[in-house]
């Protein structure tokens, strides 16, 4: 009796500490006193020392809460885009869909997201606009536009486009490698939806800058820019493309292989080394490794809370709910709003890191989390465009924006806010309602 | 070799001075640059036409994609009105902090090295906190020059 008793107050004491260490943790990270990176860092390795001190959590643990899968999958595609981008590809391609809508500014902004959105699936979303966010800008001045519509549709359109897909968005990596699902059951379940919401957010974007979208009458569409000499090296691209297309190939068929997605992208970089033998050092420095490093921290942190006891309580907790079938359906629209509000407000990624034991905790008791795991992606992702701060993409087409040298082209928080919610919340409504009539296709 | 033959006595930019004036000092004694004396008499920085360019007359985007444009550049072509109204801002707020600085007892290798590493052409030649004098990249090629002729 005094021993349960004991344990039982060991164990409180437990989630007491570790979830003090990740609030603290998140705090500083949110607060942006530090890098992320550092913060980060700082409280994965307190995490540790707490935990062996008090003897909830140890080194070998906290490795095996690093989910290499999710970790050697972004970094495998950061090195396929590190390749990919120094070629001009996308430069190249905005060109030419510039050129053939530039009558029609409305027609360009939607074919430029169109893009954008495309490549967003299946590249990393923060690349792809940083890439298109000062073409954009060029195209636009030679047009006698404002460029703020065109960049904010496209950083929030490849953020929706990002979710599409397994590797779109690091989240989805995340889950994706957490729930055991493959790239192409993903894409079938999250391709519909997005495709929805994607049409319904560029009429919307089309209406709240229709005073900015009016075509110029007595000014010259001709973009005097060559194309051609965006391509920096030709065969290089028709190369890193093949391998692009292998890469993606493979991803459609990996669970049949058994292949991880992370070794897949892999693949792909053997066979660039042997098609393209790029200077990897180069390369490896285009690698984000303070995002890596980030990841591994919050992997880290949320195992030691995981650890302790304190995400089974939670999980214990919301089991009582969502054990009722008929309440899953609002557990997954709940989790979608909660998901999408944090994420406007703060980092996606620490939300989806904490999330993800405890949906699988609740899988444990035998409750079919599915339609949660593509609430959750849903949920995270379509929040990104809430507020500026909700995406990185959103920051750089801010900054973008800022730079191009236009008092009319600057994007305030305020301004992002004013469009920015209006799409988030109409994009939720329509996930939450195809969400609830396919029901059943989501289980 | 030495730096006190091809030392270009410039002249130094001040607080208030007008970009315009700046400029004029510059196309005198032809050098890209001048070092900026803050009110106590110490270098603080060095006014470079480039930058005064980069900051007001280009933007960011053309920059990047400079390889892709054509000659038809529409409402991005600096207009004559702004190039006016930017020679007469003073100089002051585009002084960049990163400044080198040579003594002449320097060997004009070590001009040449410190330019490379620092990315200018110019270096300025201080002696006890005094500016003497700016050495340009074509004031080393033209005393390379004279040095061959005089073989």
């Amino acid at each position: 009796m005094i021993n349960s008793e004991h344990l039982a107050t060991a164990s409180t004491e437990h989630m007491l500490i570790a979830t003090s260490v990740l609030v603290v943790s998140y705090i500083i990270i949110f607060s942006e006193k530090l890098h992320r990176a550092s913060a980060a860092l700082l409280g994965a390795v307190t995490m540790i020392v707490v935990g062996m001190w008090f003897g909830f959590y140890d080194q070998a643990k906290a490795l095996h809460a690093i989910d290499a899968n999710t970790m050697l999958l972004l970094m495998g595609m950061m090195l396929i885009v590190a390749m990919i981008r120094p070629t001009g590809g996308f430069e190249y391609l905005a060109i030419k869909i510039a050129k053939k809508t530039a009558k029609s500014p409305k027609r360009l902004l939607v074919y430029l997201c169109l893009a954008v959105s495309i490549i967003s699936m299946f590249l990393d979303n923060v690349t792809t606009v940083i890439i298109f966010a000062p073409l954009t800008v060029l195209i636009t001045r030679l047009l006698f536009l404002n460029p703020m519509p065109f960049l904010m549709a496209e950083a929030m359109l490849s953020n929706i486009g990002g979710i599409g897909t397994l590797v779109g968005d690091p989240p989805n990596i995340m889950i994706g490698s957490a729930a055991h699902i493959d790239f192409t059951r993903f894409m079938i379940h999250m391709v519909p939806i997005v495709v929805v919401v994607w049409c319904c957010v560029v009429g919307l974007v089309l209406f709240l800058f229709r005073d900015n979208l009016q075509p110029n009458t007595n000014t010259s569409t001709k973009i005097d820019l060559d194309e051609h000499k965006a391509i920096k090296d030709p065969a290089g691209l028709k190369k890193i493309l093949f391998v692009l297309g292998v890469v993606i190939g493979l991803f459609f068929i990996h669970h049949h292989l058994h292949l991880y997605p992370s070794f897949v992208s892999f693949i792909g970089i053997a066979l660039a080394i042997i098609l393209i033998q790029p200077n990897i050092e180069k390369i490896l420095l285009e690698v984000e490794w303070p995002v890596l490093l980030f990841f591994a921290s919050l992997f880290i942190i949320v195992g030691g809370v995981e650890a302790s006891g304190v995400l089974s309580l939670i999980g214990n907790q919301l089991a009582e709910f969502a054990n009722d079938p008929k309440k899953l359906l609002i557990t997954a629209i709940i989790l979608m709003w909660v998901a999408a509000i944090v994420s406007a407000i703060v980092d996606n990624i620490p939300f989806t890191v904490t999330m993800i034991p405890i949906v699988l905790g609740l899988e444990t008791q035998g409750i079919n989390v599915t339609p949660l795991w593509w609430a959750l992606a849903l949920g995270v992702g379509m929040g990104g465009n809430g507020t500026h701060i909700g995406a990185t993409a959103n920051i750089i087409c801010m900054a973008e924006a800022e730079r191009c040298g236009m008092p009319e082209a600057c994007i305030s928080p305020k301004i992002w806010m004013k469009k920015g919610l209006p799409v988030m919340f109409v994009s939720l409504i329509v996930c939450s309602i195809v969400f609830a009539i396919f029901f059943d296709f989501f289980l | 070799m030495n730096l006190k033959n091809i030392l270009i006595p410039s002249g130094v930019a001040r607080p208030g001075m007008l970009i315009k004036d700046a400029f004029s000092l510059c196309v005198k004694h032809n050098v890209p640059g001048l070092p900026y004396i803050d009110a106590q008499g110490k270098l603080a920085g060095r006014v470079s036409i480039r930058h005064i360019f980069k900051v007001n007359c280009i933007p960011d985007f053309m920059v990047d994609h400079a390889h892709l444009l054509g000659d038809s550049l529409g409402c991005i072509n600096i207009s004559k009105e702004h190039a006016l109204t930017v020679t007469d801002l003073p100089v002051d707020n585009f002084v960049i902090n990163n400044v080198v600085t040579i003594t002449p007892a320097s060997p004009v290798v070590k001009a040449l090295a410190v330019m490379e590493k620092s990315d200018v052409t110019y270096i300025f030649v201080m002696e006890n906190e005094q500016f003497l004098g700016t050495v340009t990249i074509m004031g080393v090629a033209k005393l390379m020059l004279e040095m061959k002729d005089q073989k």
